[in-house]
């Protein structure tokens, strides 16, 4: 448990990489943020005109690309130990999105499952990268 | 691939933190490395060699 408990939240990693994990963080707060608040907006009426909605769409979108520039950056910048960790636990979620969607196609083809929401393929890879990377450093500690 | 590198820190009185403040590495780094559980990218290796001024060969040996 203890082992666990290291894995989640690592303590003595090199400062670089903590500031860089900080960065990211920042960027996935206000990428989280660009998303919540159009919808918020929109059922509320905030918005009186399309070109409200375009530019917090390209906003939101924006910060996406933050994101994922900020993991990049990140990755290229990290511990190698840890990017080992990091590639392997995103080789583990990719592949685990794939096959799930890939079989999702076939069973809704064949009418055996109904509509299901984008968000849960977003949390199934959310998860499946938390647990990967969670066994990755306890399996290098 | 084997190594002595803790034999080698042993020798330097320094601890696998030291190290890894040294080679600007995480200590698991250094922990996985010594243990043999990772293998170093050639950079690290020669910054390994370059800290103990001996050749890479001498810290490293392939065990296949």
């Amino acid at each position: 448990m203890k082992e666990i408990i290291k894995a989640v939240f690592p303590i003595d990693i090199p400062s670089k990489d903590a500031k860089n994990a900080t960065k990211i963080l920042f960027w996935i707060i206000a990428f989280a943020i660009t998303m919540v608040l159009p919808n918020v907006a929109i059922k509320l009426n905030w918005f009186d005109s399309n070109l409200l909605i375009m530019m917090s769409v390209i906003f939101h979108g924006i910060t996406g690309i933050g994101v994922v520039l900020a993991y990049k950056r990140f990755l290229k910048e990290l511990d190698e130990l840890e990017r080992k960790i990091q590639f392997d636990a995103l080789v583990v979620a990719l592949g685990t999105a794939l096959v799930s969607t890939s079989v999702y196609a076939i069973l809704k083809t064949t009418g055996l499952v109904g509509s299901v929401n984008l968000s849960i393929i977003i949390m199934l890879i959310s998860v499946t990268y938390a647990v990967s990377l969670i066994i990755g450093r306890v399996r290098y500690r | 691939m084997k190594n002595n590198l803790k034999l080698l820190r042993a020798e330097q009185s320094w601890t696998q933190a030291d190290l890894a403040t040294l080679l600007d590495v995480s200590r698991q780094t250094i922990n996985a490395i010594e243990k043999g559980k990772f293998d170093p990218s050639l950079p690290l290796a020669f910054k390994l060699a370059k800290l103990f001024k001996k050749p890479i060969e001498e810290i490293f040996r392939d065990d296949a």
